[in-house]
């Protein structure tokens, strides 16, 4: 796959997002009025060479979810899924984030949100210390990285992708 | 170990060339030339009788034999055949391959000549059409062969039907014939990324296909990387010694005939310096497998064949173990 979304971290090294789960995750995008949101859990595999992080899998909605227009509710299901990806590519693809779509062209986080991530930092089980968020607007991905800190967790905007010129 | 198998998958899925039936596009093109042809000798008659002249045509090359690559500069190649209803006493070869050439000279295109074939290229398109032309010769059938100024021109004993046969019928099972059809495959990439293109110094694909067919008696359940290395070494292995006296040393010269007529010798156009290349490549191509096969990382084996390949072969990440079993919390999101 050519035409990765490419992150550079400071501090932390190059994040691929391939093209594949792009494509994918546009696919939930919230275009038409009455389209609930979706979300679920980013997927990829820690690098020794060409980057450190590549984000290409991903979890869909699971029929325990809840899905409303502007809201959506993340089940267990996910995290048995991800335990059996993580076992069965011999433990090569983990848990490295979340995503969800939003009802708006560029996305930006709720409140709802932040504390998910956030809980998500301090109680789930991950390697290394950080976490990437996407949120899929209509028109754009944006990409926020957490990072775990003993008092007070980072959240910064890393990076946006732009579906209107790929 | 690992055996490459999705891997292999995927690099075979992105160059394998589409059969006519499943490529109406090219099914189209062919259609058209032929039905052309058909068109333009309508009024012709066997020359000294009042018999029609008519042909049927044929597939052959790799898109009867379904081991076709994708070209790698969008040129597509069409083989065809057109065998007429004539002996060969009633027309003499090169009359009736000029016949056929005069009849599609036409402004949009170029029509050559060749020694097997007439090869209609065109200005604008991205493919050209080689055309064989056969005598039917009461069910004995013969191509017209040589260049349109040389003294060789005759009608030459021809089984294109029959090799085409002949590689089809690998095996019975499908499984193994497919496995066939993705080493030939393989094999030509390598031989694109190997050698210069043009000229006579790449082995031609019909002699990697008859040697990947001899070799074929096994099939790897396991992986493809496990069957192209016994073609590899199969290959090697039928090489000879040959003394050089203008080079005053000893060189690696190939025979393999085709296994229909006119039995010729598939590498009769390479000199013994290419020959003894070609030997030089399959030596290291065959290294080079081994060495993947034994190779503990995925990652490294990955590398190694996209030497061999080239880069279309995927790439497989070099991905650290995580240790951390995952635990992912439920949430709400809005």
């Amino acid at each position: 796959m050519t035409n990765e979304w490419e992150i550079e971290v400071h501090g932390y090294g190059l994040v691929r997002i391939s093209k594949s789960l792009i494509e994918h995750l546009l696919s939930y995008r919230q275009i038409n009025s009455s389209a609930a949101e979706s979300g679920g859990v980013l997927i990829g595999k820690h690098l020794n060479s060409n980057g450190t992080l590549l984000i290409d899998d991903y979890t869909p909605p699971q029929p325990s979810d809840r899905q409303g227009r502007y809201e959506y509710y993340r089940s267990d299901d996910h995290n048995r899924l991800v335990q059996k990806i993580w076992q069965e590519s011999q433990r090569k693809s983990t848990y490295v984030g979340l995503w969800h779509t939003h009802a708006e062209p560029i996305p930006n986080y709720s409140s709802v949100d932040k504390r998910d991530w956030n809980i998500a930092l301090n109680k789930s089980m991950y390697e290394g210390d950080r976490l990437f968020y996407f949120i899929v607007g209509q028109t754009h991905i944006r990409c926020w990285m957490g990072t775990k800190r003993a008092v007070f967790n980072k959240i910064e905007l890393i990076g946006e992708y732009n579906a209107n010129l790929a | 170990m690992p055996n490459m198998q999705k891997e292999f998958d995927t690099f075979h899925e992105k160059i394998k060339l589409k059969k006519y039936d499943e490529n109406k596009d090219l099914r189209d093109k062919r259609d058209l030339l032929i039905d052309e042809l058909r068109d333009a000798l309508k009024d012709e008659k066997i020359p000294g009788t009042d018999k029609s002249l008519t042909f049927r045509s044929i597939n052959q090359g790799s898109y009867a034999m379904n081991t076709g690559i994708r070209p790698k500069h969008d040129d597509y190649d069409i083989d065809v055949g057109v065998i007429f209803n004539v002996t060969n006493e009633e027309y003499e070869s090169g009359t009736l391959k000029k016949l056929v050439r005069d009849k599609l000279n036409k402004s949009n295109r170029t029509v050559k000549y060749k020694r097997p074939c007439i090869t209609v290229e065109y200005k604008t398109e991205d493919y050209h059409v080689d055309l064989a032309v056969y005598s039917d010769n009461n069910s004995d059938i013969h191509i017209a062969w040589g260049k349109e100024f040389s003294d060789e021109k005759l009608w030459y004993k021809s089984e294109p039907e029959e090799l085409t046969s002949w590689v089809a019928d690998v095996s019975t099972d499908p499984d193994k014939a497919a496995q066939f059809r993705r080493c030939v495959r393989f094999l030509k990439k390598w031989k694109e990324k190997q050698f210069n293109s043009g000229g006579n110094g790449a082995p031609p694909s019909i002699g990697l296909t008859i040697q990947t067919r001899k070799a074929f008696n096994f099939y790897d359940k396991k992986s493809d990387l496990n069957a192209l290395i016994t073609v590899a070494k199969y290959i090697k292995d039928s090489f000879c010694d040959e003394y050089d006296h203008a080079l005053s040393k000893w060189m690696k010269n190939i025979v393999v005939d085709l296994p229909v007529a006119p039995y010729k010798n598939v590498y009769y156009k390479m000199t013994l310096i290419q020959k003894d290349k070609f030997h030089e490549k399959v030596d290291i191509l065959l290294e080079a497998l081994e060495e993947a096969e034994r190779e503990e990382s995925a990652h490294k084996a990955s590398k190694i064949l996209r030497n061999v390949f080239g880069d279309e072969f995927p790439l497989v990440e070099d991905v650290k173990e995580a240790r951390v079993m995952p635990y992912v919390t439920s949430g709400n999101n809005a």
